[in-house]
């Protein structure tokens, strides 16, 4: 039941993002995590070590639509205590041998309607494209019913 | 007015220690982050101290946290916290007087069905006499936040002058 992908492809070319094409990525997607909150909204955290020595750039995240509306690349910005949730449709760059953090506070996915069935299935799978490396699919695990508590993440 | 209908005024609250924060339901990030972080607090603290520690969550959404909203919300993290749907001038007040600031975000093109908010997001930490005594950002370590917050909790009620 969980096989179509509603893919929520940003409006801009990959193309037109003009990534270093020098090297190769090697994308390992580590720790990831969802928050759960009582209301509509969730959020999901991972980390996205390149092991490569050539840049990439996660460019488009899908998420299964039985289990949520749609999945959007965010960044919170806190600049004098306050916080502004930006969108991030050009995605989020992944340099050579360096590691990018979806935290709490960050960059992070917005997930809006999610279901919750996500519980019983144990997990939510997601399809992350990559520009160089292409499609990679995680299952984030759900945390406990602590609702809105971590499975995640980074404090301070 | 609280989640549960009942009206709150924080001078009421004079005689505990108050967390005061301020955010929206639709948050995916930091809101349900500080909600878990001081939920975690509260729950380790012990018992005969829970009394004298308030929670107070402001939304700066009234438009879509209704009292319904918030009853569906605030109660999921503790049935003691207070989450508070004010009207307009009211907000605007509560907000005035902690310098706080709230912004309507739309997204950019499609969907203006979502907005986010643009929100101040520290705790503000008020003192058994209603003074508001510290800021704690919201992404500080979660001890960080308890050690201020047992530090007010170990102040003894209205001092005399000078204590």
């Amino acid at each position: 039941m969980r096989t179509r992908l509603g893919l929520a492809v940003p409006f801009l070319l990959a193309s037109a993002l003009g990534a270093c094409d020098e090297g190769t990525p090697a994308i390992v997607v580590e720790k990831p995590a969802l928050r759960r909150t009582p209301g509509e909204v969730a959020a999901v955290y991972f980390t996205v070590a390149n092991r490569g020595d050539g840049a990439d750039r996660l460019v488009a995240v899908a998420v299964a639509e039985d289990l949520a509306d749609r999945i959007e690349m965010h960044e919170t910005v806190v600049e004098d205590g306050v916080a502004r949730m930006l969108e991030r449709p050009e995605g989020y760059r992944i340099p050579p041998r360096g590691t990018v953090a979806l935290q709490e506070g960050g960059r992070h996915l917005m997930v809006f309607g999610l279901r919750e069935e996500v519980a019983s299935e144990g997990g939510l799978d997601l399809e992350l494209t990559f520009e160089r490396t292409g499609k990679v699919s995680i299952r984030v695990p759900v945390g406990d019913e602590a609702e809105g508590e971590g499975s995640c993440c980074l404090e301070k | 007015m609280n989640w549960d209908g009942a009206p709150f005024r924080l001078h009421e609250q004079r005689g505990k220690v108050a967390v005061l924060f301020f955010g929206f339901t639709h948050c995916p990030d930091i809101c349900p982050g500080s909600f878990a972080k001081v939920r975690k607090i509260y729950a380790e603290l012990a018992p005969e101290k829970k009394g004298d520690l308030a929670v107070v969550f402001v939304s700066v959404d009234p438009e879509r946290d209704t009292r319904e909203a918030l009853a569906a919300y605030v109660p999921a993290f503790d049935s003691s916290f207070v989450g508070l749907h004010l009207d307009r001038d009211a907000l605007a007040r509560t907000a005035g007087a902690y310098g706080v600031v709230m912004q309507k975000r739309y997204p950019k093109g499609r969907d203006r069905a979502y907005y986010s908010m643009d929100h101040t997001s520290t705790f503000f930490l008020i003192d058994r006499e209603g003074n508001l005594r510290e800021q704690v950002p919201f992404n500080v370590h979660a001890d960080t936040l308890r050690a201020a917050i047992e530090r007010l909790l170990e102040e003894n009620g209205p001092k005399s002058e000078g204590a």
